[in-house]
């Protein structure tokens, strides 16, 4: 088999971990690493701190304590900094005014971050992506729907062409979410993960960035939707509103126009 | 109108922008919520002073996370080690709401691990995980080489795996770039 392969180094792993080396040279870390065992677990191991890590310490909008005081700041300047803190908290827990607000860190904590971490784990995942394949899609609904009690379909997404890979279903605090796994014909991979929550009203995040991944959460009434993906923000939109358009699963939510910078 | 502040306002916007990913930064390092606080009110407040000192249109992100890196290196070395005002604490119960125990219980491990880190392989390993900085970016934050941001890099990595692995982990040396 001929390939264009310098030796993979150690260089080479991290970057592959860190979502930094470019597409020609990550197919060849893959592929050297779907026959070192060895360095492929440890490959597994960095990612799973990765994500673990990511999990641990999450943007901390608000603050978690009061500043002691134990530096010595030039009193003019720490007012400035006092201030700036005191926008940012303010400003920390809300969100687009038309729609009925909630607090974000608990969408962020509840959905958005679970669906990230979950895609991280799975999306790449070179054994086992989906648990159910497309295959068995009217036993995977079934499945879904009654650990979740509720009635679960996975959407189309062939408009955009994405096909459904499969899916599964994950633990999440005390409730079950599914994940719902679709790939394009480049090999692009998105992930929809629905949730039940204690969520009162409709909320629409803006996307939350973790590396090169993107997310789009939303919830409606008591179900919460969350779409990853390496696709960028303008493809993930265009999916988000395949979901949202999918008949059986509530009522069409109104796409709000997320502010460009 | 006119508003000569304007432009002023708008770079202020953008640091405010950037405390919920600085707070976390330094909660991270510091292993410790009010430790954090401090860390970035002073950071913020030394930002503030010197932001003629930064270009606009360059990175201000890496700016940022350069002055906190600075003011946390030079407190650290006054010190010797993390100064003992602030005790280390355990982040998992007051951070997450999970009710998972077992899930609780791995990630207090993972912080403990993490804080036997040296503060140079934690910093590199937290602007790379946290914050996906690329590693030139990484390099310059922290002003060193690139090739010390990989060596330091994998270093956190495996010492981390070795801390938090029930048997032991084996990795093999490969070929360095240079």
């Amino acid at each position: 088999m001929k390939t264009q392969n310098q030796p993979v180094t150690e260089h080479d792993l991290h970057s592959y971990v860190d979502n930094q080396l470019g597409e020609q040279r990550r197919r060849e870390v893959e592929q050297w690493l779907s026959t070192h065992p060895v360095d492929a677990e440890q490959v597994r191991d960095w990612q799973q701190q990765v994500v673990d890590i990511q999990q641990l310490y999450q943007p901390l909008a608000l603050p978690l304590a009061a500043p002691a005081g134990r530096r010595q700041l030039a009193a003019g300047w720490r007012a400035a900094a006092a201030v700036l803190l005191m926008v940012a908290t303010a400003s920390a827990g809300w969100l687009a005014r038309d729609l009925q607000l909630q607090p974000v860190s608990v969408v962020q904590q509840q959905l958005t971050a679970p669906a990230q971490y979950a895609h991280q784990m799975y999306a790449s995942d070179p054994g086992r992506p989906v648990e159910l394949g497309a295959n068995q899609v009217v036993d995977l609904q079934r499945w879904v729907s009654s650990r979740m009690q509720r009635r679960i379909v996975a959407p189309s997404l062939q408009a955009q062409q994405f096909s459904l890979l499969g899916g599964r279903l994950l633990p999440s605090t005390n409730r079950m979410a599914v994940q719902f796994m679709y790939q394009d014909d480049a090999g692009e991979r998105v992930t929809l993960y629905i949730r039940r929550g204690e969520w009162q009203a409709r909320t629409q995040l803006p996307p939350q960035q973790q590396q090169s991944l993107t997310t789009l959460s939303w919830t409606q009434g008591e179900m919460g939707y969350a779409l990853t993906g390496q696709i960028g923000v303008t493809r993930l939109q265009q999916l988000a509103e395949l979901v949202q358009q999918e008949p059986s699963l509530s009522t069409a939510l109104t796409v709000a126009v997320l502010a460009q910078r | 109108m006119f508003n000569p502040f304007r432009k002023q306002s708008r770079v202020r916007d953008q640091v405010v922008e950037q405390i919920p990913r600085l707070r976390r930064y330094a909660r991270a390092l510091t292993g410790n919520t009010v430790a954090a606080e401090d860390l970035l009110q002073e950071s913020l407040a030394h930002a503030l002073e010197r932001l003629g000192q930064w270009q606009p249109d360059t990175d201000l992100r890496a700016w940022l996370f350069t002055v906190m890196h600075n003011l946390h290196i030079s407190e650290h070395r006054r010190s010797g080690r993390q100064p003992e005002l602030y005790p280390l604490e355990s982040l998992a119960e007051p951070l997450l709401s999970v009710a998972d125990a077992e899930q609780d219980q791995r990630l207090a491990e993972l912080e403990r691990a993490l804080q036997q880190l040296t503060l140079e392989q934690r910093e590199v390993l937290l602007l790379v995980t946290l914050e996906g900085m690329p590693y030139r970016t990484v390099a310059q934050v922290l002003n060193i080489a690139e090739g010390t941001v990989m060596s330091r890099l994998h270093r956190a990595r495996e010492q981390l795996r070795s801390g938090l692995a029930r048997e032991p982990k084996p990795g093999r040396m490969l070929r360095r770039v240079k």
